[in-house]
């Protein structure tokens, strides 16, 4: 029955559920799904995770190859994200190239994790001019029931910490290479990014609510676009703000999400701690 | 498994890993003609960490649409495609990580999402896959057995894999990949259908399982909105009779 209102009334039927203080899945408006997290299930990358943040399913995988740093800067080495949302995560893409919504997403993703600094490129750089470390990290999503960079995000930050880097012996006269693969040395990550989704709702009493960590449907209900409001913390740092489309804010609004981005960072820390102590576990 | 399709399996051959959706019929795009048999439209991927050697570029490759295309050969005999005319299925499949028998693990996990979907079938279909160096057969292979077979000088060398329709006795697939002589490939054929008699059971087993539970819930939902409606018809009543009362 309430499938079939779903379908005819979608306003009203998402309206009615706002009026009485909750949501479809009998959340209140500042409640996060349950996280689950496990590390290293891939043998073929060099590190993996996989996030499932309620039905939303992000499998990260982490590849390492040997570059010669670029010229302009010759101490950095390299780090490229991929975001790929594949036709089977959802019916709203198409097989073929990757869609302008992965693009946006990837674009956010990769801000974050720059802005964010918890990798120094001048880590993954062996000799300066020479030789560095490219650091591919592919965000695959196989399910996508709303707030995908959350999702992106906790599944970069536990493959990192994870990732253990060869150690290279470069002889610099032979121009030599030897890469010995008792991976030892662990990644320097400086800070734990962690994004927090919301999306914006305007009430027909023009009151603005916040829904935090909203499914597909609640994200289409609210415009559309994917989560209206992304918001970055590192270790007590705001490290971005983006929104896109959705109601308007007020500061007030404002102040709250990034009060409450900031309880949920502290609950993902946790999540992850924990998750690498016992190598895979449940929030 | 996945929420947002209408029907998805996920399936692990040791360290094989597969993903599986199928989504409702749709309309075909760019399409002229009528036709009498629905279609079935098969796509391939790998993740782009999933392959041990190097990493995979986006563009699909060779291998990513022969495996699609192979893929399409084994499933159109086992669905029921006069049930949709003119309509397109959609079945997707994601490797997450690559150790050998792909195509086997690709055609059992799109036979469990398609009945996952409740898209008519005439079977079940199951798969298995064969390499064979010099005068020893590789059962379900790994990657390194494949890579071995694949670039082997011997006389017999190879990867086949078959998918069977069980309770039909037919097979849907034959591939080879290598040279081998008759004698050889007779022998193979037997061990496959042999093996894929054995899988059939696992697949059933998972597929009763999945509609007892959602029956059981569907059961659950049912009396928890019958219990609702008594207390909203309690309700009504009373305010009908306090109207009237009036």
């Amino acid at each position: 029955m309430s499938e079939v209102y779903k379908l005819i009334h979608p306003v009203k039927h998402f309206n009615d559920y706002i009026s009485i203080k909750t949501r479809l899945d009998g959340r209140n408006f500042d409640e996060h799904r349950n996280i689950k997290l496990n590390v290293n299930s891939i043998k073929t990358a060099d590190a993996s995770a996989v996030v499932k943040c309620g039905n939303t399913t992000v499998v990260c995988g982490i590849k390492l190859e040997l570059a010669v740093p670029k010229a302009e800067e010759p101490d950095l080495g390299f780090l490229i994200t991929n975001v790929e949302l594949p036709a089977l995560c959802s019916s709203k893409y198409r097989p073929g190239p990757p869609s302008d919504y992965a693009q946006v997403i990837n674009n956010i993703v990769s801000e974050i994790i720059k802005n964010s600094k918890c990798i120094d490129l001048k880590d993954l750089c062996i000799v300066p001019d020479k030789l560095a470390w490219v650091v591919y990290c592919d965000m695959v999503c196989i399910d996508h029931d709303g707030s995908l960079v959350d999702a992106c995000i906790i599944a970069l930050i536990a493959s990192f910490k994870t990732l253990l880097l060869p150690s290279v012996n470069y002889d610099t006269e032979t121009e030599e290479i030897k890469v010995e693969t008792n991976e030892r040395i662990n990644l320097k990550i400086h800070g734990l990014p962690v994004a927090t989704s919301f999306a914006v709702y305007e009430h027909f009493q023009s009151q603005i609510i916040l829904l935090t960590d909203p499914t597909n449907y609640e994200e289409e209900m609210c415009g559309g676009n994917g989560s209206n409001l992304i918001i970055s913390y590192n270790k007590g740092l705001l490290c971005g703000i983006q929104k896109l489309g959705g109601g308007s804010l007020s500061t007030e609004n404002n102040e709250e999400a990034i009060r409450l981005a900031e309880q949920h960072t502290i609950a993902v820390e946790k999540v992850i701690n924990a998750c690498l102590e016992g190598k895979g576990t449940n929030k | 498994m996945v929420s947002q399709a209408k029907g998805s399996a996920y399936v692990e051959l040791r360290k094989t890993k597969v993903v599986c959706s199928v989504f409702d019929p749709r309309e075909i795009p760019h399409q002229n003609e009528f036709r009498q048999l629905g279609q079935l439209y098969c796509e391939v991927k790998f993740a782009p960490f999933s392959c041990p050697r190097k990493r995979r570029p986006y563009v699909p490759d060779v291998e990513e649409k022969a495996l699609s295309v192979a893929l399409r050969q084994a499933l159109e005999p086992a669905v029921c495609r006069h049930f949709f005319p003119n309509y397109q299925i959609d079945v997707l499949i994601y490797i997450l990580e690559h150790d050998g028998s792909c195509l086997a693990a690709a055609i059992n996990a799109a036979g469990l999402a398609l009945a996952n979907a409740a898209v008519p079938m005439f079977d079940i279909i199951t798969s298995c896959s064969v390499a064979v160096i010099g005068n020893k057969m590789f059962i379900d292979p790994t990657e390194i057995e494949e890579h071995i077979a694949k670039n082997s000088t011997e006389v017999n060398h190879g990867i086949i894999t078959m998918s069977v329709l069980s309770q039909l006795k037919q097979i849907s697939d034959f591939t080879q990949i290598g040279s081998m002589d008759v004698e050889c490939v007779t022998k193979v054929m037997e061990v496959l259908l042999k093996e894929c008699e054995i899988i059939v059971p696992n697949i059933q087993r998972v597929l009763v399982v999945d509609v007892v539970k959602n029956f059981e819930l569907k059961k659950h939902l049912e009396a928890e909105t019958k219990k609702r409606e008594e207390i909203l018809k309690k309700k009504m009543d009373e305010w009908r009779s306090l109207l009237n009362g009036q």
